[in-house]
């Protein structure tokens, strides 16, 4: 489908893409960023890998990417697509479940019920990184299955 | 025809420019806005004020986006994911 070129410097590239993007999702309340923009970036990572190795076709060379990040997608793409389902539904209960608790903990709806720590440090914020986290996780996963929904179906059109 | 578009087109770009002219920027931010610039830091912890805004003060607004994305993905893989046979 592309050239060899393009397939060696995606497996360089995009290792340090989900870095980044990891980054930007666990200090969302220390730098500009958060949830939303860092799981676009992941999510674009997945589009990435999808257009260069296309949705379905299966890769011999392994990359750092198949291996580790999604657990090789190109094993089964119904597999994986029900994989990464699950992930999407149990990050938003995850946040869902961070907003019930804090009935109990703190009174009201999504209370900022854990301590806030001092300002400045990866440990501040109170309940603010976890949901960044789920967000993240969601938005990534979300993306990921959008992107391939629909080149799945381009391609099966063709 | 084309003069009628260009003389709308100049004509909305008018009403922009002179309505822009009498706002009055970076006045007054309003008592809620104060509120977030003052005790934001110290009510939730986090110094990126965005993130304490999106995920603290207005987080029904996020619950609702990420339900927003749902829906979306459910629709798209609705229409677009294929038979099963």
């Amino acid at each position: 489908m592309s050239s060899r070129i393009v397939e060696t410097a995606t497996n360089i590239i995009v290792p340090f893409m989900i870095l980044f993007g990891v980054y930007i999702v666990i200090n969302g309340h220390l730098t500009p960023g958060g949830g939303f923009q860092g799981g676009v970036i992941l999510g674009s990572c997945a589009l990435l890998v999808y257009i260069v190795f296309g949705a379905k076709k299966r890769v011999k060379g392994i990359s750092i990417f198949e291996n580790i990040a999604f657990s090789n997608p190109f094993k089964s793409s119904q597999v994986f697509l029900k994989d990464i389902s699950i992930l999407e539904n149990i990050s938003a209960l995850v946040f869902l479940f961070i907003g019930l608790s804090g009935i109990i903990l703190g009174g009201f709806l999504f209370s900022n019920f854990i301590a806030r720590g001092t300002p400045g440090t990866i440990t501040s914020g109170g309940t603010i990184p976890f949901i960044n986290i789920a967000i993240g996780l969601k938005v990534a996963a979300g993306f990921a299955i959008l992107f391939f929904i629909v080149l799945e179906y381009i391609e099966r059109r063709d | 025809m084309k003069v009628k578009i260009g003389f709308i087109i100049v004509l909305i770009f008018g009403i922009l420019i002179f309505s822009s002219l009498r706002l009055e920027f970076g006045n007054d931010v309003g008592i809620t806005a104060g509120m977030y610039i003052e005790k934001g830091v110290s009510e939730t912890g986090a110094v990126n004020l965005v993130s304490s805004i999106l995920a603290d003060y207005r987080v029904y607004d996020t619950v609702g986006e990420t339900i927003i994305l749902f829906i979306a993905i459910l629709g798209v893989s609705m229409i677009l994911k294929g038979d099963k046979k």
